[in-house]
């Protein structure tokens, strides 16, 4: 025989307004931190084990490339190099596609402001911090009202 | 002579049925009253833009269902008629009845008003949580899960809630109804709707009125508060750059907190369930269809019958009432001290992290998914114009809207 878990509640029991607005006060301010605590707990605890995860896996990662970055560097034509400007007179290779170059000349060309322009090079700039396309994000996200 | 005399008889009669005439009969000036405070809505809606999504269809069912005679919100009914004077189409489409006095009567059903169909989804619980899995289909949990602290400022900003419903106790209203008014503070308007069409349906309009107005009204009610809690030093704190979240973290958050809160407190599984449903079907990216319609067709389709239908609620007779000046009240209240505890919790996070977690923040507590995050980086700005705060206060801002459903909860469980 299972014991009678019915819930006994509803604001008639409630001896007074005292009574009615402490309980519920307490009682609804502690469930809401203690399940959201709760969560914290859960969610950190959590977290934990998957930044540990991806540490390792990146650390495997990092070392698989220094392997082959010292592989790639005693070759003796340094091919591997990769070359983070391209100079488009078609002599010089890039990590850069050319679909992105083909991009940034169409860009460039629809200046429209009647001259001709010619991109000659494309230089890949090393980014500290927030990238412009994080930041033109941000700002999309922030405008004013 | 008598073409224009038949004429005239004609105008009168159409003037009589129309509901004209009711706007100048004895307590018509109220409906006047409600169309123009509709108006006015539309005009919040259309020309200044406040909510324009929810605002604009609550204003218009406000105004259809004022307008005398038009019959959008009547209730099904059925007539007794007896037999001798029904007509035989009647007599074939409809059930008889044979009464205790001997004489047969045929029920004549009469059509209840469109919108009271409609409003069926609010009255049993229907819409709320299906706007909520729209939520979860477009919300990114991931500044949560960076940063799990902020679900401390998602709880803060309910205090206010507990705190409102004293204070409705204390003007008077029973308990079931203060419930549903304090609900306001949660800045929530599905859970806000939910709460309400379960503990006092019969004052879903001015509650649902007020709970969108003053979220409409985010970006000027919660500023000064901000403001006034907070230094210059502490509104100009720069946040550190979040973790990266991995997808199956993304991926497991929806499952777990649906089992937590579930467990815990199964009064909140209807809202919380359809919240994590919605999310799941966003991270998992596996059902990019159902998430896209969750997002945007049937988003789009509820609001409409949720706006439209929550409007219709606020007739005159209901509306233009001393509770609903309490109501409003209320809700700013409740609205007010959501901002300040959640402001309150983030300087003694402030604190205690030695002034690495910018107050502001906190503010975004309050639900309002994301304008309320939105003015927590507007006011950062003010004092740090390089200070980007939006993803820091998102968190925040998505945990109060699980903190908000679980305050739901509490108070469906005890008051229902």
């Amino acid at each position: 025989m299972l014991p009678d878990f019915t819930p006994v509640m509803g604001a008639e029991l409630f001896e007074s307004k005292g009574m009615l607005m402490a309980v519920i006060t307490v009682s609804g301010i502690v469930i809401v931190f203690t399940i959201l605590i709760l969560l914290i707990f859960i969610f950190y605890a959590y977290g934990a084990i998957f930044s540990a995860v991806t540490t390792s896996r990146e650390k495997k990662k990092a070392q698989k490339a220094a392997v082959a970055a010292k592989a790639a560097d005693a070759q003796p034509d340094g091919s591997a190099a990769g070359p983070e400007t391209v100079q488009l007179n078609g002599e010089t290779t890039s990590e850069i596609p050319g679909e992105i170059i083909a991009v940034i000349a169409a860009a460039v060309a629809s200046l429209g402001d009647g001259k001709v322009y010619r991109v000659r090079k494309v230089t890949r700039t090393p980014v500290s911090g927030r990238t412009p396309w994080a930041t033109a994000g941000l700002l999309e996200n922030t405008r004013p009202f | 002579m008598e073409i224009l005399s038949s004429i005239w008889d004609s105008i009168v009669s159409i003037l009589n049925e129309s509901g004209l005439l009711f706007l100048f009969a004895d307590g018509g000036w109220k409906n006047a009253i409600m169309i123009a405070v509709a108006c006015f809505l539309l005009y919040l809606a259309i020309g200044k833009q406040f909510e324009p999504l929810l605002l604009l269809p609550i204003a218009f069912g406000m105004l259809l269902v004022n307008l005398p005679l038009s019959g959008v919100m009547d209730v099904p009914t059925t007539e007794l008629v007896p037999k001798a004077q029904a007509d035989a189409t009647e007599i074939a489409k409809y059930s008889q009845l044979v009464m205790p006095d001997g004489n047969t009567y045929v029920e004549v059903a009469h059509q209840g008003g469109l919108l009271y169909y409609l409003y069926l989804g609010v009255k049993l619980g229907i819409y709320p949580p299906l706007i909520f899995l729209g939520i979860g289909a477009m919300s990114d949990f991931g500044p949560l899960l960076a940063n799990p602290k902020s679900f401390i400022l998602g709880a803060a900003a309910q205090i206010g809630i507990f705190f409102t419903f004293c204070g409705a106790i204390l003007l008077g209203f029973p308990a079931k109804v203060a419930g549903a008014i304090a609900i306001i503070g949660g800045a929530d308007g599905p859970t806000a709707i939910y709460v309400t069409s379960k503990l006092a349906a019969e004052y879903l309009g001015p509650i649902a009125v007020a709970a969108y107005s003053y979220m409409a009204l985010v970006p000027i009610i919660q500023p000064p508060i901000m403001r006034l809690l907070t230094t210059k030093k502490e509104r100009a704190v720069v946040m550190q750059q979040l973790r990266t979240v991995s997808k199956t973290e993304k991926i497991m958050f929806p499952i777990i907190v649906t089992v937590v809160v579930a467990l815990l407190l199964p009064s909140a599984a209807p809202l919380v369930g359809m919240l994590m449903l919605g999310n799941l079907m966003r991270e998992s990216g596996v059902v990019k269809r159902i998430s896209d319609a969750a997002q945007n067709e049937l988003m789009n389709i509820i609001t409409i019958f949720l706006g439209i239908t929550v409007g219709a609620t606020a007739r005159a007779e209901v509306f233009l009432t001393k509770e609903t000046l309490l109501i409003i009240f209320l809700g700013l209240a409740a609205f007010c001290l959501g901002t300040a505890f959640g402001v309150i919790f983030g300087k003694l996070m402030y604190i205690f992290t030695g002034g690495k977690v910018n107050p502001l923040i906190g503010s975004a507590g309050v639900s309002a998914v994301p304008m309320a995050a939105r003015v927590s980086q507007k006011v950062g700005q003010e004092s740090n114009p390089s200070n980007y705060l939006l993803m820091h206060a998102l968190g925040p801002n998505v945990a109060g809207v699980i903190g908000s459903a679980v305050a739901a909860g509490v108070l469906l469980a005890v008051l229902k």
